[in-house]
């Protein structure tokens, strides 16, 4: 990154303003268009454990949506501090947040003005959402901005963190508000007509009411239905009211459409044939918590777990569902619920945490995936396991790869009767199941964490701090934090081969193998490969600093070559290719197997030629013995065949003179 | 049968003693002169018989030769002049008689002495050159390849 401003291709933060602001429960700061700097553009900072929601972006595109607030581009950057972020960009918004101007007008709107400037503004931004298959879920007062009065509202950004991550329980129905804040999942347009018909209350009661206790506002929601709990007490007109009961409906079912709220005369004429729900005459005990209805039991019941499984497996639920609500039928369900759960499962505790999770759904079918006390949509499992692993929250993370080891997600779905798309989602579970149990650094948590996250930046402390949620990030970013790095050791870790794994494509995948670790020179070789084959698809230009760090972690094992000349030279060459920042040079280098074998043979017939040379030279060491006596034994011979020879010249010498 | 083997062994390296000895005793007996003449010629030689212990008394063997090839000479002489204790006498009171048949057994006994020392001298020179050889390829190996891993 050469400017340090600068964010993708045409934008930068805009250096008079530096001071954050906060969108949408974001930090932001002002930035600015290249191409049109007069535009006023603001750029939102996701958060590192609330990674951005990838498909609303994808789905979006750079199309504005009316009254919305849409994404422009996005990427890595640094903010004015210098610290790198995932910026995504938008146009700034019109005003303040309307929970800004209330604070200081402190005026509560009128019913005209609520429908008028918010609710069809709104509705007509989420009719567009819907139509391009998103939902909104960041409906609150702090994430809906307007110019000043009399103008309409534009909804803030909801596609920089997980859906309904940031959202105020009170702004949420109760089966999103019990799950946890990252798990809510994208969720329904039903759920942003909840949240817009509870921001509507807000404005024309003039602030917040007393709703400020979360624990305390849940418990009033199931107890009283969330129109009672919310707007108890408010003198309002009738047919203001009768829409606010019909968008605070507890069942998605119930609530109006967007569209029909463009029109909110009609949608306030819908009329609703809903039975009371039964409430017992004495109600059952949970852990201290007294449970009227079949849905207060269901919270109650997961609320407490270990209380709660006592209770079912007690009979007590049983005899309470039969005798004091009267629901025979539901008495029946969860008895066989239970007797199904003791007979298929071994392990105690799964026994437990899917029995209270049949049961909650029996008991109230609007009730989220709830497994060891953790309550969530499946679709929340990605952004709920990053916020977890980032938090540290062990028992939490535990509990949501539970879900995918044991196929606890298709077990849940398979419930809800309304679901069509079983056996796609039963296909997906299963890659993640795969994903979870792959063995060595390029499986387990992290990397289903980091696919299931497309955006969700890579959490190696190798990194130094940059922002890396892309593949074609990851080298530049290695690269610059190179010179500060403890090269001993090589670029990869648990993070970055998790993060390798979750983002390459099959191909690159097959490419490269396993990193499982370093301790052979095949092991070390995939890491080069790796880096080589990012650098030659995703970063062509050098990488002197990354290539150094590789050769400096002994990534190429020279000594597996024997020939300490071709060593020598090798490690001149690889010095030079590190120079150059050519890693696939580097590879080419290290894996040359024609030339390994032609050494590995040089090196066999070496070491059979030092063999023999040191037996040769024992045996000369040992063999001074055996040369004296040779000696002995040669000189003797020498002196016998002297004297024979002597003694025939003298016979022949005699014969002569005779 | 290692007995029997030892016993032909012994045969082989010249055994038998007591038919030399008879040999001895046939020659004293019947032809006393050529026992005194050979006797005083080759008396270095059965010196040597008497000190060398080596297996085949290889030093004995060698002196004996070279005294024999010093007395075939004065044992024609006394067999042509007719054998008599007095010519044989009168052939061993002349230095040229025998000077020369001990000046050889001398000879070759000191053969039997220095040409082993000589040879040795040789062979252990000779292995040193092969160790020094040896070595300097081992060297060269080693400054070649990386005998040490793999």
């Amino acid at each position: 990154m050469d400017d340090p401003a600068a964010i993708a291709t045409y934008y930068q933060l805009d250096a008079s303003h530096p001071a954050a602001l906060t969108v949408g429960g974001l930090r932001a700061y002002a930035a600015l268009d290249r191409r049109d700097p007069g535009r006023r553009l603001i750029a939102l900072q996701s958060r590192p454990e609330l990674p951005p929601r990838s498909r609303a972006l994808t789905r979006l595109g750079a199309s504005p949506v009316p009254h919305a607030l849409t994404p422009l581009d996005q990427g890595p950057g640094r903010d004015p501090a210098g610290q790198e972020g995932w910026f995504i960009l938008c146009v700034a918004p019109p005003g303040p947040a309307i929970s800004a101007a209330m604070g200081t007008q402190a005026r509560p709107w009128s019913e005209a003005e609520a429908i008028h400037y918010l609710v069809k503004p709104a509705a007509t931004a989420l009719h567009a959402l819907v139509e391009r298959g998103v939902t909104h879920r960041a409906i609150r007062p702090d994430n809906l901005f307007r110019a000043g009065p009399g103008e309409p509202v534009t909804l803030g950004p909801f596609w920089a963190a997980p859906p309904a991550s940031l959202q105020p329980n009170v702004f949420e129905p109760p089966y999103a508000a019990i799950c946890l804040p990252a798990g809510r999942g994208e969720g329904t347009a039903a759920d942003d007509v909840y949240a817009l018909g509870a921001v509507l209350l807000w404005c024309v009661l003039g602030g917040p009411p007393a709703w400020t206790e979360p624990s305390g506002l849940l418990r009033r929601k199931l107890e009283l239905g969330s129109f009672a709990a919310l707007a108890a007490g408010s003198a309002l007109s009738g047919g203001f009211q009768e829409l606010l009961r019909l968008m605070l409906a507890e069942d998605p079912d119930h609530r109006p459409t967007a569209e029909l709220l463009m029109v909110p005369d009609q949608a306030r004429s819908r009329r609703l044939a809903t039975r009371p729900t039964p409430r017992a005459n004495r109600p059952l005990q949970v852990a201290g918590v007294a449970c009227s209805t079949a849905r207060e039991l269901a919270h109650g019941l997961c609320a407490q777990p270990e209380q709660g499984y006592a209770l079912i497996r007690s009979g007590a639920v049983d005899r309470w569902l039969r005798r004091l609500l009267g629901d025979g039928q539901l008495a029946v369900l969860i008895e066989e619920m239970v007797d199904g759960a003791i007979e298929s499962e071994t392990d105690e505790q799964r026994r437990q945490a899917g029995t209270l999770m049949r049961v909650a759904w029996a008991l109230d079918p609007l009730t989220p995936l709830i497994w060891r006390g953790i309550a969530l949509f499946p679709d929340g499992l990605g952004s709920a396991l990053a916020a977890a692993q980032a938090a540290g929250q062990a028992v939490v993370c535990a509990a949501l790869e539970e879900l995918v080891m044991f196929d606890v997600i298709t077990f849940w779905s398979a419930l809800q009767t309304k679901r069509r798309d079983l056996e796609a989602l039963r296909q997906e579970t299963r890659d993640w199941r795969g994903w979870l149990i792959a063995r060595g650094a390029m499986g387990g948590a992290k990397r289903l964490s980091y696919c299931l996250n497309p955006l969700l930046t890579c959490g190696s402390p190798l990194l130094a701090g940059r922002a890396v949620a892309r593949l074609a990030d990851l080298l530049p970013a290695l690269e610059s934090s190179a010179a500060r790095a403890d090269r001993k050791r090589p670029p990869v870790d648990a993070h970055v081969a998790a993060f390798v794994a979750a983002r390459a494509d099959t191909t690159l995948l097959a490419d490269i193998g396993h990193l499982d670790g370093f301790a052979t020179a095949q092991e070390r070789l995939s890491v080069l490969r790796l880096f080589a084959r990012l650098q030659t698809r995703l970063h062509p230009a050098p990488l002197p600093g990354l290539a150094g760090w590789l050769l400096e972690s002994r990534l190429v094992d020279l000594d597996q070559w024997r020939n300490l000349q071709t060593r020598k030279s090798l490690g001149v060459r690889l010095a030079e290719a590190a120079a150059a920042g050519q890693i696939g040079t580097m590879l080419q280098l290290a894996q040359d197997n024609s030339a390994q074998a032609a050494d590995a043979a040089g090196a066999a017939q070496a070491a059979g030629r030092a063999l023999a040379i040191a037996h040769a030279l024992a045996t000369l060491a040992a063999g001074g013995d055996r040369r004296r006596t040779d000696a002995e034994r040669l000189a003797y011979d020498v002196a016998a065949g002297a004297g024979l020879l002597a003694v025939l010249l003298a016979a022949v010498a005699l014969g002569l003179t005779l | 049968m290692e007995a029997a083997g030892t016993a032909r062994g012994k045969q082989a390296r010249g055994g038998h003693p007591w038919l030399q000895g008879l040999a001895c005793g046939a020659l004293l007996t019947f032809a006393p002169a050529f026992a005194l003449l050979l006797g005083v010629l080759l008396a270095p030689a059965l010196v040597a018989v008497l000190l060398d212990r080596r297996p085949g008394q290889p030093v004995a063997r060698a002196v004996f030769l070279a005294g024999t090839a010093f007395a075939l000479a004065p044992a024609w002489h006394l067999f042509a002049g007719g054998p008599s204790l007095g010519a044989a006498l009168d052939l061993l009171q002349e230095p040229p008689v025998l000077a020369p048949a001990w000046l050889a057994g001398a000879c070759g006994w000191a053969l039997c002495e220095i040409l082993p020392m000589l040879l040795r001298i040789a062979a252990e020179t000779r292995a040193a050159a092969r160790v020094a050889a040896l070595k300097a390829e081992a060297k060269a190996l080693r400054e070649t390849w990386d005998l040490e891993s793999g």
